[in-house]
C-alpha cells in the first residue's frame, strides 16, 4: 500500500439480488491518506460496493472493516457516526431544503455550512431551495454536505458525471484540495479515465461483480485484461 | 419582523374577541383552538416526516378520557391536560414502532384500524371508562375555556415552531425527502420517525383534554372514524406545509360544517363536500400554501 496503512479492508464480498450475483468474494484495501480509484463497466458493481460499505445493503458473505472495527452489521446512521460520509450517482440531496440546511443536515453549524458552501463555489445558492439548482451547483452542494462530517472516509459516485469534459481538469483539482484540506481518504468511482488517472493512488477495476485488476494508475492503464475490458465493452 | 408583528396583532385580536363577538362564537372558537393543536400534531407527522395517520382520533380520545378519569378523581384539570399530552405521546411511541414497519398506504390503514377500535375498547372498560354513558366532567366558565385553550395552543404552536427549526424538525425533513440519505448522513430513522409519532401524538392528546374540558362530558361515540378524518381534512386543507396552516384547518372544519348547515340545512354535507373539493382543486398547497404564496410574492413585490 505505498507504505500508508489500510483505512477500510474489503474481504470476501459478496451480495447478490435474487440469482444475480452483484459482488462476488471482493477483496480490496483503501490506504489511509490516498484516493482510491474504484472503476469499470456499467453494472460491474461499483455503486453496490458503496452501499455495502455505507450499510445500505448488507452483504450475503464477506466484511468491511473500517479501522479496524467491522461495519457489516451496523445500521447505516452508525456507519455515518464513524465519519464515512458519501456523495450519490444520481444525487440525493434534501429537495425541500435549502443549500444551506441542505448541508447542516451532514452536522455543520450554520456558519460551518456556510463557509463549506463557500469552499465548493456554492454560497450564493446557500438561501436557495436545491430542488430547482442546476445540476453542477447541486452536485457541489452534496460534496459540501458530505464536507460537513468531516469525513475520514469520503466516498465519492461519479464526481464528473454530468460536467463537460473541460471541466474535468478543475474537478480533479476540488478533489485533491478535499484530500489535502480536510485530511481525508478518498474512496471513488468514477467513469471518467482522465479524471482517474490523474487524481488516483491506486486503482481497483470491477467487472461482474469480481476485481479484473488493482494497481497504480500506470500498471492500470498497462494492462490488459483492462484493456481488454474496455474496449471490448 | 413583520412576521412577528402579524402574530402579535392576531394575538391581541384572539384576546379581544370574547368581549367583542356573541358568547356561543366565542365558545366555538375554543373549538377550533383545540382541533387546531391536534391538526398541529398531524403537520408535524404528515407535512414534516410523511408518515399518515388515520387514526388521530385515537389519540384525541386517550387525552380526553386521561383527563376525564383524572379529574372526576380529584386531579386539578392542568395536571390532567399535562398527563393526556404524556399518555397519549407514550401510546403514540408505541405505536410508532408499528409505523416503523409500515408506509404510505398500509400505515394509513393500521391507523385508520386504530381510530374504529376506539368506541369498542371504551365500552369494554366500563369501569374505568363509564362504558357507552361515558364520563361528565365538572364545567367551567366559557370565558376560562377559551383563553385556557387558546393559551395552550398559543404555547404548543410555539413548541411545534421552535421544534420544528431545530436539530430535531432538520432530521424529520431529511428522512421525508431522501431517507437513504438521511440515514447516510447519521439521521437514526428509528429515533426520529419514532419520536414523531410520539409528539403528533401527545399534542391529539391535549387537543383531547382541552375538548373534553370544554363539552364537560367525554362519551365513546365523539370519538368516531368521523373525527380522524375530520382532522386530516383540517390539515390538508389549512395546509400540511405550513404550520399556521394548522390554525386555519381548525377554523375549517370547526366553521364550515356550521356555514354549510346555514346555507342548507338538507344539503350540508354536500355544501361543505363542494367547498373542499374546490379547496383543494383550487389551492393544492392547502388554504396556508396559498396565502403564503401570495405573501412571498407581495414580499418579492417591494425588493
Amino acid at each position: 500500500m505505498n507504505g500508508s496503512a489500510a483505512m477500510v479492508s474489503v474481504e470476501g464480498l459478496s451480495i447478490h439480488f435474487g440469482g444475480v450475483a452483484a459482488l462476488s468474494d471482493l477483496s480490496f484495501e483503501v490506504g489511509e491518506g490516498q484516493i482510491t480509484g474504484l472503476i469499470g463497466p456499467n453494472g460491474a458493481g461499483k455503486t453496490t460496493c458503496f452501499n455495502c460499505i455505507t450499510g445500505l445493503y448488507r452483504p450475503s458473505a464477506g466484511t468491511v472493516v473500517f479501522k479496524g472495527q467491522n461495519l457489516t452489521r451496523l445500521a447505516p446512521h452508525r456507519i455515518a457516526g464513524r465519519r464515512i460520509a458519501r456523495t450519490f450517482q444520481n444525487l440525493e440531496l434534501f429537495p425541500s431544503m435549502t443549500a444551506l440546511e441542505n448541508v447542516m443536515v451532514g452536522g455543520a453549524n450554520r456558519a460551518r455550512a456556510l463557509e463549506l458552501l463557500d469552499y465548493v463555489g456554492q454560497r450564493d445558492n446557500a438561501a436557495r431551495i436545491v430542488h430547482g439548482l442546476p445540476f453542477g451547483a447541486r452536485k457541489m452542494i452534496e460534496i459540501a454536505r458530505a464536507l460537513a462530517m468531516e469525513p475520514e472516509l469520503l466516498l465519492l459516485d461519479e464526481p464528473a458525471s454530468g460536467f463537460g469534459h473541460d471541466a474535468i481538469g478543475q474537478i480533479g483539482d476540488t478533489i485533491e484540495r478535499i484530500r489535502s484540506d480536510f485530511k481525508t481518504t478518498i474512496l471513488m468511482v468514477e467513469h471518467s479515465m482522465q479524471l482517474v488517472m490523474r487524481v488516483c493512488n491506486r486503482i481497483i477495476v470491477l467487472q461482474s461483480g469480481q476485481k479484473l485488476a488493482e494497481g497504480d494508475p500506470a500498471a492500470i492503464a498497462a494492462n490488459p485484461a483492462v484493456i481488454e475490458a474496455y474496449l471490448g465493452s | 419582523m413583520v412576521r412577528w408583528l402579524g402574530i402579535a396583532a392576531f394575538a391581541v385580536v384572539i384576546a379581544a374577541l370574547p368581549r367583542l363577538v356573541p358568547q356561543f362564537v366565542a365558545f366555538e372558537l375554543t373549538y377550533a383552538a383545540a382541533y387546531a393543536i391536534a391538526i398541529v400534531g398531524l403537520v408535524i407527522l404528515i407535512g414534516r416526516t410523511g408518515q399518515i395517520s388515520l387514526g388521530h382520533g385515537a389519540f384525541v380520545a386517550v387525552g380526553g378520557y386521561t383527563l376525564a378519569i383524572l379529574v372526576t378523581h380529584g386531579v386539578p384539570y392542568g395536571l390532567g391536560i399535562v398527563a393526556a399530552a404524556l399518555i397519549a405521546g407514550l401510546l403514540g411511541v408505541a405505536l410508532g414502532g408499528i409505523a416503523l414497519r409500515l408506509a404510505g398506504v398500509y400505515l394509513a390503514l393500521a391507523t385508520f384500524a386504530l381510530a374504529n377500535s376506539v368506541a369498542p375498547v371504551l365500552k369494554r372498560f366500563g369501569s374505568l371508562t363509564g362504558g357507552a354513558q361515558g364520563l361528565s366532567i365538572p364545567s367551567h366558565s366559557e370565558t376560562e375555556l377559551y383563553y385556557l385553550t387558546w393559551g395552550v395552543a398559543a404555547l404548543l404552536f410555539a413548541l411545534a415552531y421552535f421544534g420544528l427549526r431545530s436539530r430535531v424538525g432538520l432530521a424529520l425533513r431529511a428522512l421525508r425527502d431522501s431517507e437513504i440519505a438521511a440515514v447516510s448522513f447519521g439521521v437514526n430513522p428509528v429515533f426520529y420517525k419514532t419520536l414523531a409519532f410520539g409528539w403528533s401524538s401527545a399534542y391529539a392528546g391535549v387537543a383531547g383534554a382541552l375538548l373534553a374540558l370544554a363539552t364537560a362530558y367525554v362519551s365513546p361515540d365523539v370519538y368516531s372514524v368521523a373525527l380522524s378524518l375530520n382532522l386530516l381534512v383540517g390539515a390538508v386543507i389549512g395546509g400540511l406545509q405550513l404550520l399556521w396552516g394548522a390554525l386555519l384547518g381548525g377554523l375549517v372544519i370547526q366553521f364550515f360544517p356550521l356555514w354549510s348547515q346555514a346555507i342548507s340545512p338538507a344539503l350540508a354535507a354536500v355544501v361543505y363536500g363542494i367547498a373542499l373539493i374546490l379547496i383543494m382543486m383550487f389551492m393544492p398547497g392547502g388554504i396556508a400554501g396559498a396565502l403564503g404564496r401570495r405573501m412571498s410574492f407581495i414580499r418579492r413585490g417591494h425588493e
